[in-house]
């Protein structure tokens, strides 16, 4: 496979975790600790992986989500969701 | 004189990293690669075969990069390998408690896919062992 092969891939799998996010997102309570440590994870995933793939507004966003205080949170989480719906296009 | 860098064990959680790692090392770079998906897989598949590298993660499920890199220092077969670390988490502190822990170097995530093979071969020239064979 070529890069641009995998980067499309890459891309066309953003929808799974676009949803996988809003899922916590929409729980009532949201952040609990488990969903809290969930999402801090896949941020942490995108902090890697975004700019690694071409995608540098998914590895600023993901880090912004790791290092929010469970207060601010849910801000970060809405500018990492934004930036992978654009992604995904 | 060095021995070449030929085959390398990718200890990587993420699918993401796995699949963009193996195209930057095999593809891109020409080496033998194997992925594991996490510490204990990593220790199952030395157990087979040695690679020349162990490029790893740091926070993983089940076994964790720190302590799946104690356990090969544990063990005299793996004892030797060298161990770099692939990491989101590159602050000063986290990569000097790797340093000390006995990691030959620390890389960030994320990188280049094309020019990983680089900056590991530059890497073992400096810091790789040296060839046995050669200086006996």
């Amino acid at each position: 496979m070529t890069f641009e092969e995998i980067r499309e891939k890459y891309r066309s799998g953003l929808s799974e975790r676009i949803a996988e996010l809003e899922r916590f997102k929409n729980q009532p309570g949201f952040p609990d600790a488990s969903a809290l440590a969930a999402v801090r994870k896949i941020a942490h995933q995108f902090k890697g992986s975004g700019t690694t793939y071409g995608f540098p507004e998914l590895t600023e966003a993901g880090a912004a989500v790791e290092a929010a205080s469970p207060a601010a949170l849910t801000a970060a989480l809405d500018r990492l969701l934004s930036a992978l719906k654009s992604a995904a296009g | 004189m060095k021995r070449p860098l030929r085959s390398i064990l990718l200890v990587e959680d993420d699918p993401d990293i796995q699949v963009v790692g193996r195209l930057a090392l095999e593809t891109v770079g020409g080496f033998s690669v194997r992925v594991c998906g996490n510490g204990r897989e990593a220790l199952a598949a030395l157990a087979a075969e040695l690679p020349d590298l162990v490029l790893m993660d740091v926070m993983m499920p089940e076994l964790d990069g720190p302590a799946t890199l104690a356990a090969l220092r544990a063990d005299s077969r793996t004892a030797a390998i060298p161990v770099v670390f692939l990491t989101a988490s590159v602050d000063p502190l986290s990569v000097q408690t790797l340093a000390r822990q006995g990691a030959m170097a620390v890389l960030p995530k994320p990188f280049d896919p094309m020019g990983l093979h680089l900056t590991l071969k530059e890497m073992w020239e400096t810091l790789g062992p040296a060839d046995e064979a050669a200086s006996a």
